[in-house]
């Protein structure tokens, strides 16, 4: 159980973070300046927080209420933070028993070589650490870290300068390790696609807030706000109004597009929706239109393409539709538009998903402030 | 308007291969090299000094080194070794090498902790304290003798509390040793304080994010991180403590250090009794800087 707020300035950013999580694997996510490095600096104790609180646990790491504050050599937190390097003076092996407790004594060279035989450096033990590749290195830090019996794991960008390839097998390994060691876990990262590897809990930080919070599928599909959609690749984000509300759905209209979207509560009259790109219907001359997706029967809108960004597996098409810009994704073989086409463009129903306006996204649940008063939540 | 690259190409046009040229239209692999032949080995270009920088240079090389050969090629093999026989009984070669190295000691034993204080800690007065360690190079030796006599003196402070227990700080071997140390000390400390700085802070947040508190940190990652800086700055600061003189002679005239013998010799006998002296002196540096450039290249070569 990872229970964490803290409530500091630095300079002109001001941190009020709050988030509690039961789950192996807590991703702090957010744009780089969010707070997520600082956050993890206060859980580890390099940071100390005027108003805060840090359990790991049943440990309370830091209380600022009742004058606790573990200094960072007792927390034991397993603390990966960026920049940190390897002992440059030590081998491999000194590195991995740098941090043992006194109970490996006498064992110390085994353990660490079946540390490093875990992170996948069989025999890299007498190697100089300015000889291994960035990966490597990330690697041999988190063996030492584990060699320190840490009570969880804080790591801030831990496949950060590491070539794409090598990142995919850090990222299986890392999953492999957190779950077979029980180790709670709180990876930083500003990467997507590595919060829905690695993460069964997802904390959306921006500017030094809390905005969301949730599974990563949760989060991805239903953002709470515009930031947030754009973080997670739903791109499209559209200003409307609404038309009508009739129980299990509402009407909204976004320029020229009539969307039908689930509503929410407290529902004012000009909303913000957003839809992903692979969600947002699109046909160019030649494509089979497939009938029905456009929904309601309405009449899909013109539009015409100004850019197409080639991906791995399809293609990003830029388009504009009814004066918005717009941004779909063409999957698999069919053959992408190019620039200057005409396309006929809708939004399906139950494509698009209603935003919260951002000021109203402030920390909801559980903030800093009920947590240093002691409220229960 | 663009500058054509060569007689034969126009502003846009791709550059035609002249005939010195021509070779590089051989596809590359088959031969090893696009110009034919194995690839020659990249040199940097030859750094010269512009004309007047070098005799500017020049003069002040052969300034430095002239006095050593004449000075030193003038000597009589047998009437050195006679000196350097009478410096030795006069005990001021061992009363040097001795207290040079106790000096030394002390110099590392409280400049390094002071060094890393200054290199890391955040407190109030940091600067005050950093201004400090220049102090005893703001003073000429001599007037810094004085001072510590007002301190160490038989009258001072702290020399009259020894003294009245017996123990004399000032003319005697401890006297050395202070005006030495004083006077040697802040080169220590500058150097072990860039040794210091030169130690990733990060480093030091992993070891406590290992779980190893601080004063182990030091002594396992940023002592044996800054040492091979420190070593490096242990010569100057032993032959800086070998060849003090200015504070030596106003706390501790007697015994003798070689310096303070130097003098003497000169004084009662003139140039041709001291100048061996001073050979010596100068052997004996060489030796430190020689003796610590080999444990330099082992030891530091060792711990990085």
């Amino acid at each position: 159980m990872i229970d964490v707020a803290a409530a500091c300035r630095l300079g002109t950013f001001s941190l009020d973070v709050a988030f509690r999580s039961e789950c192996r694997r807590t991703v702090l996510f957010g744009p780089s300046g969010a707070g997520k490095t600082m956050t993890l600096q206060c859980m580890a104790g390099f940071v100390t927080p005027p108003r805060g609180y840090v359990a790991v646990g049943d440990m309370v790491l830091l209380d600022t209420a009742r004058g606790v504050n573990v200094p960072p050599w007792q927390r034991r937190v397993g603390a990966v933070l960026q920049g940190d390097g390897l002992f440059p003076h030590l081998s491999v092996a000194d590195n991995v028993k740098y941090g043992m407790r006194r109970m490996w004594r006498g064992r110390e060279a085994t353990r660490a070589l079946a540390l490093l035989a875990s992170v996948g450096l069989t025999g890299y033990g007498e190697r100089r650490p300015l000889d291994l590749s960035a990966g490597e290195q990330q690697r041999v830090a988190l063996a030492r870290a584990l060699a320190s019996d840490p009570r969880a794991l804080l790591l801030d960008e831990p496949f950060a300068g590491v070539d794409a390839p090598v990142r995919e097998q850090l990222r299986r390994d890392l999953l492999v390790l957190i779950e077979s060691r029980d180790l709670p876990a709180v990876v930083v990262t500003h990467d997507f696609d590595e919060v829905h590897v690695l993460g069964e809990m997802v904390v959306v930080l921006v500017a030094g807030q809390v905005v969301q919070t949730g599974s990563p599928a949760d989060v991805a599909g239903r953002p709470r706000t515009a930031t947030v959609a754009r973080l997670v690749g739903a791109s499209n984000v559209l200003a409307g109004e609404v038309l009508s509300r009739e129980g299990a759905s509402a009407v909204v209209r976004a320029g020229p597009f009539v969307v039908r979207v689930a509503p929410r509560s407290g529902l004012a009259a000009h909303v913000e929706m957003c839809v992903r790109p692979e969600h947002l219907w699109l046909n160019h001359g030649g494509g089979t239109a497939a009938t029905g997706c456009t929904g309601g029967g309405r009449p899909p809108v013109e539009g015409r393409v100004h850019r197409v960004l080639a991906r791995r597996d399809g293609a990003t098409v830029l388009l504009t539709a009814g004066g918005l810009e717009l941004e779909a994704y063409v999957a698999g073989v069919v053959p992408a538009p190019v620039p200057g086409d005409a396309v006929e463009v809708a939004i399906p129903d139950g494509a698009a998903h209603l935003l919260e306006p951002e000021a109203e996204a402030a920390p909801r649940a559980y903030t800093p402030s009920e947590r240093l008063r002691g409220v229960e939540v | 308007m663009v500058r054509p690259t060569s007689e034969t190409a126009g502003p846009i046009g791709p550059r035609q291969p002249d005939a010195g040229t021509a070779r590089a239209r051989v596809p590359l692999g088959a031969s090893g090299s696009a110009f034919g032949g194995a690839p020659a080995p990249a040199r940097a270009a030859p750094g010269r000094a512009p004309g007047v920088l070098a005799v500017l240079a020049g003069v002040l090389v052969a300034y430095l080194a002239v006095p050593f050969v004449v000075g030193f090629g003038s000597l009589e093999p047998s009437a050195t070794a006679a000196a350097v026989r009478d410096a030795i009984r006069a005990g001021a070669v061992g009363v040097s090498l001795a207290t040079a190295t106790v000096s030394t000691a002390a110099a590392v034993v409280f400049g390094v902790p002071l060094a890393y204080v200054l290199a890391r800690g955040d407190f109030p007065g940091r600067s005050l304290v950093g201004a400090a360690v220049y102090l005893p190079l703001v003073v000429p030796p001599l007037a810094g003798g004085l001072l510590l006599l007002t301190v160490f003196g038989s009258r001072g402070p702290v020399g009259g509390w020894f003294d009245v227990r017996g123990i004399q700080l000032a003319d005697a071997w401890p006297g050395i040793v202070l005006a030495q140390v004083f006077v040697a000390a802040p080169f220590l400390i500058v150097a072990a304080q860039v040794a210091f700085r030169g130690v990733d802070p990060a480093l030091e947040r992993v070891s406590y994010a290992l779980g190893v508190p601080p004063l182990q940190t030091f002594f396992r990652v940023s002592l044996p991180l800054a040492w091979p800086g420190i070593l490096a700055g242990l010569p100057l600061v032993w032959l800086r403590a070998l060849g003090e003189f200015g504070a030596t002679v106003m706390l501790a005239y007697h015994p003798y250090s070689l310096p303070v013998y130097l003098f003497v010799q000169f004084g009662a006998e003139g140039l041709r009794a001291a100048l061996p002296i001073a050979a010596l002196l100068a052997m004996l540096g060489l030796a430190a800087l020689a003796a610590v450039r080999a444990a330099g290249g082992i030891g530091g070569g060792a711990r990085t």
